[in-house]
């Protein structure tokens, strides 16, 4: 029975906690009146009597405090008590709220929306069925990891594999889409193999895919295309099912089109739809030529090891049968989402985050910093509360409530800041030329939640503890403004210094970053990319069939773009230095020792017009350019000023010949050396190949891309240029024409957004620290408002109070300095490392770096220091 | 009033409050008239340490509490000894009992060698 009537009684307070207080008060009422009739018994006045029974008793209220205390743990109602005490003493102190909250916030938010990026850029889940099971699939040479295949190669390995389900190939290509009285465009597209869809296992949205049946090579004329090419060309129109497009000049029928995000930009780049991949009986013969990408899904019994051995066998079987392309092969298998990553981008988010968790850190630190001087500043408060009976628990747990109050508030606010950073970025970058979408990820989002809560809860609990240790007389004695022990303010100095740091070091990375990415799109790569407009052309096969016919389109198109009225110089090249030539080429020098087949050094080729040099503003060292003669007999060849340098040190290169090792009989003349040119997008590679030129005429590329130096604006020519090739050939399209300045500018725009980001968490890290400053020595004069009052009160003047509290806040400041300096020395070195061809910044950087923030910090200390000074000497020591 | 107050070991004001209430139910005030009548105004409990002890024991279910009426007409609470709790304080006391005895026995010891 008691039993029973323990847990009702249990049951009732829980639920019924105010009328158990209420209990509480009679029942002590009773025992102070009790008491007063006892007194009044033994002969006391009844007003005696009842003063001294209170005097017995004590404070009611803190009695019931003590009751309270030992119900605590027992009953879940004093939680949300609490919350309402913490919130209603953090309102009674707007400033510590509103700077914690936006603290919290901030700290939350931006690592929040960071990691949202990381997420989208590292762990990037590609959009098919059981992904994990989708394997990329590369050839190995002694040089290279992620080499292509032919296509010989992939039919047999597509027929023997037993450890893939599906094993598809695929390449990028791009067709010219032209229709009678339409403006031609060119689509990026994917050539694919019949089993490809398969492979991804996604059915389309409308239609059919791709199957085995349509890879043949008279069955080819079909095409599948994506959802975002539908809506935008067609109108989202069902009824274009089963109807034509003219692509490449070919009547191709469209039969299926894929849900909305199938072909998704970051693991395909940007295309508008698939075409079967057909060989041709010769392509299957050529296996030396390698030009397929492949992608396989893992049959449901095989492992990725398992696949790796199977692949090995075949390539090592295939290479006794055809020891001539496939010797010294092996395989790299790769899961498809890894594979598809840009190195570069990977290592530059990793680096993002370092410093966004710089943010975090300071956010913390402030916080704690936040949290001590509150303290402080109670300390009295509290020593009050000691006295009229609240426990160290007690007051341990009001700070702990207070805490979760901010964390719940804060975290809040730091999830809008990230939904809008994720909003703003979202709109400013892009995968291939697409923007892309930047989701907040709500595992994301309760992971920055719990941090927020984890950091308050500790920063907010350890000054508490630290605080509740003091002694309540001695706090209650001493008539300042409260106490703190030496340990106590050199834990917050220690925090001051951290702040510090890790600020130079944030600020040092950013700045180092954007300022190298300022000096790489403005160095001097070599040519002139001011006053030049560059296009992209690409003559289809039908109606372009041999090499007579393409170097006709040429001349046509180089004298009708120079005859236009602006343009000083034109030339067609097989591309631009922009990331690289594109191109590489074996080489033997004449004369010198034979070397073993296979390990010829390589040299970049570029195939250019004679007007190359002079259009683009490449300075020519010895010899001359190209002539149009040289297209006919023994081709000549151009080399750069570093090759020349070393290959022939000490004499001239003009005159000297090298060849390709398997045509060892044509040897090419060296008849200019030119000087070297940076690649001026690619901030990747410093370009350690040697660079070289070849006659345009002597192997006309069908792609290929036009340079004009222009006397005008480039841009204010652009639609001349269409204009000329639509008349030279209304079925072809121009692409990517644009100023070669500009086009540099938006290759780098992923960069530059990244850069603006760093320094927007740079300045936020710094405005963070430089609160924490300003709190500290706020803090600080507070405290000793009655010293600085005696201090004036015996004769010093303001500029010896100024001195005395700036000269704390900056020695913080320099100790916070020299140790941020290491750090910022690392960044700076780990950034060199991630992006080599970035110029370094100067040290007049790194010095204006360290003068923004001593002068952001002393700005933060002087501020209070000033107050200090207007210490009225009477009004300080009166304030006892 | 401090002076002839005798600070009480910690767990001895439960064992002195199940004593109280061996005998019959009583209210708080009542409890502690009672202790400081038992020991002849040596132990004084401290009003502050009563309320959170009866708490502390009604939780551990060694005593139950219910409202009933005091002997002038007033409405008090009233806590009464559970069997639980009776057992608890035979424990004790016999706990106490040996070690009073061996706290005795040192001390009376140590008497007698210095005498």
């Amino acid at each position: 029975m008691p039993k029973i009537k323990s847990v009702f009684t249990r049951l009732r307070r829980v639920i019924g906690r105010r009328s158990f207080e209420r209990e509480m008060a009679e029942e002590m009422q009773f025992h102070v009146e009790a008491e007063t009739e006892r007194l009044i018994a033994h002969g006391e006045s009844p007003a005696t009597a009842h003063r001294r029974a209170k005097a017995m008793f004590g404070s009611i209220d803190a009695r019931t405090e003590e009751v309270r205390d030992a119900r605590l743990g027992a009953n879940l109602t004093v939680l949300g008590r609490d919350l309402r005490f913490g919130v209603r003493s953090l309102m009674k102190a707007p400033a510590f709220t509103s700077i914690a909250l936006l603290t919290l916030a901030l700290g939350v938010g931006v690592n929040t929306s960071m990691f949202s990026i990381l997420d989208a850029l590292l762990f990037h889940r590609a959009p098919y069925p059981e992904s994990d099971q989708l394997i990329r699939v590369f050839r190995t040479t002694p040089t290279m990891q992620d080499a292509p295949h032919s296509p010989a190669n992939y039919v047999d390995l597509r027929d023997r594999t037993k450890s893939f389900s599906h094993l598809a190939a695929y390449a990028r290509t791009s067709v010219n889409h032209a229709e009678p009285g339409q403006p031609a465009e060119q689509l990026q597209m994917l050539a694919v193999s019949g089993n490809f869809f398969a492979a991804l296992g996604v059915s389309p949205e409308l239609g059919r895919s791709l199957t085995p049946e349509d890879d043949q090579p008279d069955n080819d004329d079909v095409v599948v295309i994506t959802h975002a090419f539908w809506q935008q060309r067609f109108a989202a129109d069902p009824s274009i099912l089963g109807q034509s497009i003219r692509l490449d000049g070919e009547l191709i029928h469209i039969v299926g089109i894929m849900p909305a995000g199938f072909e998704d930009p970051m693991l395909w780049g940007s295309i508008s739809g698939w075409k079967p991949l057909s060989f041709a009986a010769d392509d299957l013969e050529a296996r030396g030529s390698n030009w397929l990408s492949m992608l396989g899904r893992l049959s449901p019994e095989a492992t990725v090891a398992m696949a790796h051995a199977e692949m090995n066998s075949h390539c090592a079987a295939l290479a006794l049968v055809h020891p001539a392309t496939n010797s010294e092969t092996g395989m790299n298998l790769i899961p498809f989402v890894r594979s598809t990553q840009d190195k570069m981008v990977r290592l530059l988010t990793l680096f993002a985050m370092g410093l966004a968790t710089c943010v975090l850190l300071i956010a913390c630190v402030n916080l704690a910093n936040l949290f001590f001087a509150r303290n402080v500043l109670r300390t009295r408060e509290h020593a009050i509360r000691a006295a009229l009976g609240a426990s160290r628990i007690r007051l341990i747990w009001h700070s702990l409530a207070e805490s979760l109050v901010l964390a719940l508030g804060g975290g809040g606010l730091g999830l809008l800041i990230a939904a809008w950073v994720n909003a703003a970025l979202s709109s400013h970058s892009f995968w291939g030329d697409q923007p892309s979408a930047l989701a907040i990820d709500w595992r994301i989002a309760g992971f920055a939640f719990a941090a927020a809560l984890l950091a308050a809860v500790i920063f907010g609990l350890l000054p508490a503890v630290l605080s509740s240790r003091t002694d309540v007389n001695g706090a209650l004695k001493q008539s300042g403004r409260g106490t703190t022990s030496v340990a106590h303010a050199r834990l917050r100095h220690g925090l001051i210094i951290a702040e510090v740091a890790l600020a130079l070091i944030l600020l040092t990375g950013a700045g180092f970053f954007m300022r190298g990415l300022d000096r790489f799109v403005d160095r001097d790569v070599g040519w002139q990319t001011d006053d030049l407009l560059t296009a992209r052309l690409s003559l289809p096969e039908t109606k372009y069939p041999d090499n007579a016919a393409i170097q006709v389109f040429y001349d046509r198109l180089e004298s009708r773009l120079a005859a236009l009225p602006g343009v000083e110089g034109v030339s067609l090249s097989r591309t631009l230095p922009f990331y690289g030539f594109g191109w590489g080429q074996y080489y033997i020098v004449e004369g010198h020792p034979p070397l073993k087949a296979g390990t010829e050094p390589m040299r970049d080729v570029n195939l250019v017009t004679p007007d190359y040099f002079s259009t683009m503003g490449i300075a020519i060292v010895e010899g001359r350019p190209f002539q149009p003669a040289d297209a006919e007999g023994p081709t000549p060849t151009i080399i750069s000023a570093s090759m020349a340098h070393s290959l022939w040190p000490g004499e001239s290169a003009i005159g000297k010949r090298i060849a390709h090792p398997r045509q060892p009989d044509k040897w090419q003349e060296i008849v200019g050396i030119v000087q070297d040119v940076k690649f001026a997008s690619n901030l990747d590679s410093s370009g350690e190949r040697f660079q070289t030129y070849r006659p345009l005429a002597s192997n006309p590329p069908r792609s290929f891309s036009i340079a004009m130096k222009c006397a005008v604006p480039p841009a204010t020519l652009v639609e001349s240029v269409r204009q000329i090739i639509a008349e030279l050939d209304p079925e072809l399209p121009v692409a990517e024409i644009n100023p070669a300045s500009r086009i540099v500018r938006n290759n780098t725009a992923n960069f530059a957004l990244i850069g603006k980001v760093l320094i927007g968490f740079a300045l936020l890290g710094l405005t963070l620290a430089a609160i924490g400053l300003y709190g500290v020595v706020s803090g600080h004069v507070a405290q000793r408002t009655n010293e600085i009052g005696i201090r004036m009160a015996l004769g010093a003047q303001w500029r010896d109070v100024l001195v005395l509290i700036l000269s704390q806040g900056l020695q913080l400041t320099l100790v916070g300095t020299a140790i941020g300096s290491v750090g910022a020395w690392t960044v700076a070195r780990i950034l060199q490392s991630l992006l080599p061809a970035l110029p370094p910044a100067e040290p007049i950087i790194a010095g204006a770096i360290t003068g923004l923030l001593l002068a952001t910090t002393l700005i933060a200390c002087w501020l209070p220091a000033r107050r200090a000074t207007a210490v009225d000497p009477i009004v300080a020591l009166r304030d006892e | 009033m401090a002076k002839d107050k005798t600070d009480l070991l910690q767990g001895t004001l439960d064992m002195l409050i199940l004593k109280a209430l061996q005998l019959q139910p009583m209210h708080g005030f009542g409890i502690s008239v009672r202790i400081r009548q038992i020991s002849e105004d040596v132990l004084r409990v401290e009003q502050g340490s009563l309320y959170p002890a009866l708490y502390r024991l009604e939780e551990q279910g060694w005593i139950t509490s219910d409202w009933g009426i005091s002997e002038n007409n007033r409405k008090a609470k009233f806590y009464e000894i559970t069997k639980l709790g009776r057992k608890q304080l035979a424990n004790e006391t016999a706990n106490w009992e040996r070690l009073s005895l061996a706290v005795n026995q040192v001390l009376g010891a140590k008497l007698k060698d210095l005498g």
